[in-house]
């Protein structure tokens, strides 16, 4: 654990990422059993889920500089669970309203809880991973019980209750820092770009590899099990032994894993679990090129994500391209290459946004 | 031989290129110089390697076993070994660290890679 993280921090985290868990659980398992039940076509689903993804995590820049310019992040975490929590109960008179409001609302949460856990390590990874971690084991929790017709709304929201009361009765004490840098220069443009297109690659691997062992129950959980714990260890493990070395050392070994190794459950399990390593470096790092608009940075990084998923989720006919080994080598090994040059530019052209780390 | 070229060699030596300068990252190399040190070092020792088994095999010189590729794989560990410390003016302990290093997580992941 890094030692920047006080008690109260890490009693900040648990309560945010468990948060997010149940965010995330709520917003899949209400998406999964609309279709599930019926209620919505497969066209018509496609479209939703579409739709979702751009509430969601298309315009969380926009929200995102609400979010910063009012400085409301522990509210907006409120907004959000509440919005979360209305959704499936307007989902099941009005669909496609349920849809909105889950998108918007675990945008809204996001960002708000986001900002609050880039804060408790300023400048540095570690929070940001734990606080991003659980999110993906919410996802599949919600996924999975919906695909089984076992998704039940209610024991989820109560956790929700006890997690937003939690924030209510203890908020945290963090203060979002006034931006020590107005003037976005030529290299942090260089940066963020760099950092984003590695995201956005990233993102267009994840979704576009093939894995066809991922059936059966066992090797699905250890995949989301994998996942969760390389966004953890990330940024604890950049903190402590250099961004640089972790971020681009785990993408660089990911690359042969998920490119030649993808249709067999052990590397390509490995190279998911390396390739994760890198998440809570990119996110902090866009953090640090935007000092005082943390929800905005937090939003940059899932508009990357999403943009980086749509080759493949929208049906523009490439996404077997996608998943050929020597595309998923040449993408891979390239998101190495933007994140070199990106860490290296920023260490060394905007050392005051990087002096809580080392390369 | 096109064939082999496309399917089996270019992927390996690619693979094991991405795997050493991953290695080389965690190991602290970052400069573009210590970089392209890692790239050139394979660039002799990946072809020589294979060369050699291609011999082996067509002449039929050796059984190709664990122990002939055992053999094979530390002789390329002290290649390496010594161009790193040569080229990059690195300590012997920390050449050998790299190189070992480089060597054995290449070998490692190879053997789960399905080629």
């Amino acid at each position: 654990m890094s030692p920047h993280l006080t008690g109260r921090g890490v009693y900040c985290l648990s309560l945010y990422g468990a948060t997010h868990a149940v965010v995330d659980a709520i917003c899949a398992g209400m998406l999964i059993s609309l279709w599930q039940r019926g209620d919505v076509g497969v066209a018509e689903a496609g479209s939703w889920f579409i739709l979702y993804n751009i509430l969601a995590f298309g315009i969380q820049p926009l929200l995102g500089l609400l979010v910063d310019g009012y400085h409301r992040p522990r509210e907006a975490a409120l907004a959000g669970c509440l919005v979360t929590a209305m959704a499936p109960f307007v989902g099941n008179h009005w669909p496609l309203c349920g849809v909105c409001l889950a998108g918007l609302g675990n945008a809204v949460f996001h960002l708000g809880a986001g900002s609050i856990c880039l804060n408790l390590s300023p400048g540095r990874a570690t929070a940001p991973g734990l606080f991003v971690a659980p999110g993906a084991l919410g996802l599949y929790a919600g996924t999975e019980l919906a695909r089984r017709d076992m998704f039940v709304t209610w024991p989820f929201l109560l956790a929700l209750a006890l997690l937003c009361a939690g924030m209510v009765l203890s908020p945290p004490s963090v203060a979002t820092p006034e931006s020590r840098q107005r003037v976005f220069t030529r290299p942090a443009a260089w940066v963020l770009t760099l950092i984003l297109g590695c995201i956005a690659i990233r993102s267009l691997v994840g979704f576009g590899v093939d894995l066809p062992w991922k059936t059966g129950l066992p090797l699905a959980l250890g995949l989301v099990l994998l996942v969760a714990l390389g966004k953890s260890l990330g940024g604890v493990l950049a903190d402590h032994f250099g961004w640089g070395r972790v971020a681009v050392g785990s993408l660089a070994l990911a690359t042969p894993l998920l490119a030649f190794g993808s249709t067999v459950a052990i590397p390509a399990m490995a190279g998911m679990f390396l390739i994760n390593l890198t998440m809570p470096v990119t996110l902090a790092a866009t953090a640090n090129l935007l000092p005082g608009r943390p929800a905005f940075a937090f939003g940059l990084t899932c508009l990357a994500l999403e943009l980086g998923s749509w080759p493949v989720m929208l049906p523009l006919g490439i996404g077997d391209l996608c998943a050929r080994p020597w595309v998923v080598f040449g993408l891979t090994f390239g998101a190495a290459l933007a994140l070199y040059s990106a860490l290296k530019l920023a260490f060394r052209r905007l050392p005051d946004h990087f002096s809580e780390v080392h390369e | 031989m096109n064939d082999w070229l496309l399917e089996q060699y270019l992927p390996a030596f690619a693979c094991t290129l991405a795997i050493e300068l991953g290695v080389a990252v965690l190991f602290g190399f970052w400069t573009r110089r210590e970089l392209l040190a890692v790239i050139f070092v394979n660039l002799v020792t990946h072809p020589s390697l294979h060369l050699i088994l291609w011999i082996i095999f067509w002449t039929n010189l050796l059984p190709l076993d664990w122990p002939l590729l055992t053999v094979l794989e530390v002789a390329v560990f002290l290649a390496e070994w010594v161009m790193l410390a040569r080229w990059l003016r690195l300590s012997a302990r920390r050449a050998a660290a790299v190189s070992f290093a480089m060597n054995a997580t290449s070998a490692l992941l190879g053997c789960l890679l399905p080629f």
